[in-house]
């Protein structure tokens, strides 16, 4: 067909009149409305109704969702001024949420046509590609961390809003380019975050990297970035940065505390061996020296004058230990009154060193406005070419006891003759304190009969026996000492006391009305608590004091006397009586013992082991039975073995005696048997 | 030019029967266009010292597997385009903490579409022409920048709306490369960006500056919407064109640009700002990065123009 019969053929269809602008209206494909200046519907056609429902007098926005009313209303107000007229599109949705073009254009003057075209295919996918972005937009702007974008190059083009918090800038934009580098980022760390930068627009991933920023009103904050190329070709990066500083604080402080002592601020034993082993490491063994510093008589500063005197002391003390060394030395406290220096190149003075450390500590202090003089013992090791830490410090410290033994306020050098009865030393102490920090499952106590004439069971000796997986069974007089030094006495009576009294009460409850005489050692009697801690355990057990005595030794308290009469008059007062144990082997002044409250002497077996052949012995034991009958004190025979014993104290007039000869110690579940208790229960 | 200008959809075959701002042209003028592109394209394949190198990287930033080395490759066969492309990655603009020896690093701080723009100002001999308009480098890099600030808020590609602001206007350059004296004249008589400077352009050389630029980088095969959006950039909305992001974030660039830099009268700045906020730019975001725009803007003018 040519174009010409084409043209024929069509005008053979032309009829009637020529259909009216209204019809052409009417039959437009697309919604189409016409609005006056108010964006009123005033005339609509009839797809603008079958599609959207539209209806006359009503507001043309009510046909849209309203998040584009702001942008219509804007675009009538722009087309009504302009004297031009125009036309304006805008991508809407129509209220049941389907994109589309809204076209509004002025006609005639205060009206508009508005077409409504569905926008298919291309918007559809712009549609979701802006889907997507926002996606995007709406991951980044809640992301819990900041993030910073650069499309290509170092430039940062995206901020979100969280970057702008951590950065504390009212705005992201202020932020884009290198806003967030120039005006926030410490000078001293922009080599980094530009290298990091760098780093990432190459292609690699870098980070954290720690940065320090200012933000706009003076606050330091602490950030880590983290720094990753976006995957083009071409460069750019996408950079999160997290306010760490408040977690930085904290993991410094943790890390101090975890390395640190609190009280003085020195490095702990934590710390101390790592440096032992780096200097072990550094190679500086050959060259390198550990002096173990405890002090002398530390118990006795916090006995007397409290605990915060010894705080203050220990504070002190550290201050001279840093004074005495360089830069390159180390001092670490280990607990307690233990101090331990390193000396990485000063094994050849560490002698000096040591003595100077000893001097310094033998000068006067000043505790609260109380001049106070302390003295410290040292152990001297060399590192040599030893590769334990734990070794050396062992060595240091059996140093440090070896100088103690010696007489105290000296350095002495470690001598590895003496090594395997220290070593045991230092075993049995870490175990002693394992077993007390677990409840003292290896420690018992056992019960001597005291007996009077009649062999009848007036009284029970509390004895501590500690029978341990390794060492078997190791004697008091082994492990009391050890006790003693170690600052485990007020532990390991606390604990004897406990377990005894318990014993105690079942016993009198079933009947029994002897007493129960307990131990202290030197230095639960110079707690100055000892009185009120052993008043608070008998009210808890519900124990008269009269049922308790007091054991304690010669040497004891003749040390301080005056301060020993407080204390005894104290525990007497509490109604409590108080015995002399080993009478005879220290002292034994009896004018001494007149000015104590005291109540029993205890007759030392030594004296006791030869009563019955040797003559003097015999005078001995004569001479203080009489005496103590002139002081009105009550006298006991310790270690009694034999009847001729037994006898011969009979005749002396002896009236209580407590040994083999009677019974062994016993168990507490022997103990009713030797009390007859079981018999009476029957 | 107005603020939502309409792009076509396809390129240079629809460029010729698209509607204009200017009047409309009968059979005879076309004609006269006609001859004169075919001047213009043959006198510009005659400008460059090495236009095989400055094409070659037209290409290969194009090409999806292209890394930044081979990109550097290509261009350090042109010392000029080298020159330039590391004078503009050193500036303070795009690198303010440390200095730049490498062209791939460079590449990479510039981004591959600004390589593109440079080059295709190497092409066009824009970067070494003895005559330019007024002001040409200064207006393209605060068009670039203010552009590219803008270009997420249309949904525009950041990097290629930077390219398309520093090439939008690179048609005024050629002309004035062809005939310095005709263009002079020109800018003596009319005033940039009124549709009277359009009309004297046509009357002088027989088109736009706009089509000018979109028909010789539809000849180097510039991306599509690149051409189109330049091509259409000083046309006045049309009902039955849609608005490519990339077309809406050049118009707000040119008007942030007029707003911030240009000190226009109250009444021209009123309009600007109404036109903006039109868009959904909001008023104290603009006067964020208004500011920072014409200090930045001096240091990339100064890099791109070689001052």
């Amino acid at each position: 067909m040519t174009s010409k019969s084409m043209t024929s053929d069509l005008a053979a269809h032309v009829d009637g009149a020529v259909p009216t602008a209204t019809d052409a209206f009417e039959t437009a494909p697309w919604p189409v409305a016409v609005c006056d200046s108010l964006l009123r519907v005033r005339r609509v056609n009839a797809e603008m109704t079958r599609r959207l429902g539209a209806v006359e007098d009503a507001p043309l926005t009510d046909l849209l969702t309203s998040d584009s009313h702001d942008e219509v209303a804007l675009s009538a107000t722009r087309l009504l001024a302009d004297p031009h007229g125009g036309e304006i599109e805008i991508l809407i949705r129509t209220a049941a949420g389907w994109p589309a073009q809204l076209h509004l254009a002025k006609c005639g003057d205060g009206w508009f046509s508005a077409w409504i075209r569905p926008a298919f295919e291309d918007a559809r996918q712009t549609e979701m590609l802006r889907s997507h972005a926002e996606r995007f937009e709406a991951l980044c702007a809640n992301a819990p961390v900041g993030i910073l974008f650069a499309e290509s190059g170092m430039r940062v083009d995206y901020v979100n809003d969280h970057c702008a918090l951590v950065f504390g800038a009212p705005n992201p934009d202020e932020l884009w380019g290198f806003g967030w580098l120039e005006s926030l980022v410490d000078a001293t760390d922009l080599d980094a975050a530009t290298a990091a930068i760098d780093q990432a627009v190459s292609g690699e991933t870098v980070g954290p990297v720690e940065l320090r920023l200012t933000q706009p009103n003076g606050t330091q904050r602490l950030i880590d970035a983290r720094f990753a190329p976006i995957g083009s070709i071409d460069g750019g990066f996408v950079a999160t940065v997290e306010d760490v500083t408040e977690a930085r604080q904290l993991s410094t402080r943790l890390e101090v505390q975890a390395n640190h002592d609190a009280l003085t601020g020195l490095p702990n034993r934590r710390a101390m061996v790592a440096a032992i082993d780096g200097m072990i490491d550094g190679g500086f063994g050959p060259t390198g020296a550990l002096v173990f510093v405890d002090l002398d008589n530390f118990k006795d500063v916090n006995d007397t004058l409290g605990h915060d005197a010894g705080d203050d002391l220990l504070i002190q003390v550290a201050h001279r230990m840093s004074a005495c060394l360089r830069d390159c030395d180390m001092v670490a406290r280990f607990g307690g009154d233990e101090f331990v220096v390193m000396l990485p190149l000063n094994a050849i003075t560490v002698g000096d060193v040591a003595d100077r450390l000893v001097q310094s500590i033998g000068a006067p202090f000043d505790l609260g406005g109380r001049e106070t003089t302390v003295t410290a013992s040292a152990g001297i090791v060399l590192v040599g070419e030893s590769v334990d830490a734990e070794e050396l410090l062992r060595h240091a410290d059996i140093a440090m006891y070896q100088a103690k033994r010696a007489g105290k306020n000296r350095a002495t050098s470690f001598n590895p003759a003496a090594r395997v009865e220290d070593e045991r030393r230092l075993s049995l102490t870490t175990a002693l304190r394992r077993t007390l920090s677990t409840g003292g499952a290896d420690l018992h106590v056992r019960y001597q009969p005291i007996c009077d004439g009649d062999e009848r069971t007036v009284g029970l000796e509390a004895l501590v026996r500690w029978n341990d997986p390794d060492f078997g069974a190791i004697s008091p007089s082994e492990f009391v000492p050890l006790a003693e030094v170690s600052g485990m006495a007020d532990a390991l009576g606390l604990f004897a006391r406990e377990q005894a009294f318990a014993d105690l009460r079942g016993w009198l409850d079933s009947g029994w009305d002897g007493y129960l005489s307990i131990n202290l050692s030197a230095r639960e009697f110079a707690n100055p608590s000892l009185v009120d801690t052993l008043v608070e355990q008998l009210d808890r057990f519900g124990i008269a004091p009269e049922s308790i005595v007091i054991e304690l030794t010669e040497t004891m308290v003749m040390g301080d006397v005056e301060e020993s009469r407080t204390v005894l008059s104290a525990i007497a007062s509490r109604g409590m009586r108080v015995a002399i144990d080993d009478f005879g082997t220290g002292y034994s002044s009896l004018a001494y013992l007149k000015r104590f409250p005291v109540s029993v002497v205890k007759v030392d077996r030594e004296f006791v082991s030869g009563i019955d052949s040797d003559e003097e012995d015999r005078a001995i034991v004569e001479t203080v039975v009489a005496l103590a009958q002139a002081l009105d004190l009550t006298v006991i025979a310790e270690g009694v073995e034999t009847i001729s014993q037994r006898d011969v104290l009979t005749e002396l007039g002896v009236p209580l005696m407590q040994g083999w000869l009677f019974s062994k110690a016993l168990t507490r579940e022997a103990v009713p048997a030797r009390l007859g208790l079981l018999a009476r229960a029957q | 030019m107005g603020l939502q200008p309409p792009t076509s959809a396809t390129p240079v075959e629809d460029l010729e029967s698209a509607d204009s701002a200017v009047d409309t042209v009968d059979l005879a003028e076309d004609s006269r266009r006609s001859v004169m592109v075919d001047a213009l394209v043959e006198a510009m394949e005659s400008l460059p010292a090495n236009p095989t190198a400055a094409m070659q990287v037209m290409w290969l930033a194009d090409g999806a597997k292209t890394d930044a080395n081979a990109l550097a490759n290509a261009i350090e066969l042109d010392p000029g385009l080298t020159a330039r492309v590391l004078r503009l990655a050193n500036s303070a603009f795009y690198s303010p903490y440390g200095s730049v020896s490498s062209v791939s690093r460079a590449v990479v701080n510039v981004g591959f579409s600004t390589v593109k723009a440079l080059a295709t100002a190497a092409l066009t001999g824009l970067d070494t022409a003895p005559e330019l308009p007024v002001d040409f480098w200064e207006h393209a890099a605060k068009v670039a920048h203010a552009a590219s600030q803008v270009a997420r808020h249309f949904g525009a590609p950041g990097k290629d709306t930077f390219a398309l602001g520093l090439l939008h206007d690179v048609g005024e350059g050629l002309l004035c490369t062809i005939d310095t004296a005709s263009w002079r004249n020109i800018e003596a008589t009319t005033t940039p960006m009124t549709n009277e400077r359009l009309a004297a352009e046509v009357s002088a050389f027989g088109m736009t500056h706009a089509e000018v630029a979109g028909r010789v980088l539809d000849a180097w095969k510039l991306p599509r919407e690149l051409v189109r959006t330049i091509y259409d950039h000083h046309r006045a909305p049309s009902s039955d064109r849609e608005m490519t992001p990339l077309a809406l974030a050049l118009a707000a660039g040119e008007s942030i640009a007029e707003l911030y830099c240009d000190e226009p009268d109250p009444a021209r700045a009123s309009k600007l700002r109404f036109d903006l906020e039109r868009s959904g730019l909001a008023a104290d975001f603009l006067d964020r990065i208004g500011p920072r725009l014409v200090i930045e803007t001096a240091t990339l003018t100064e890099a791109l123009a070689g001052e």
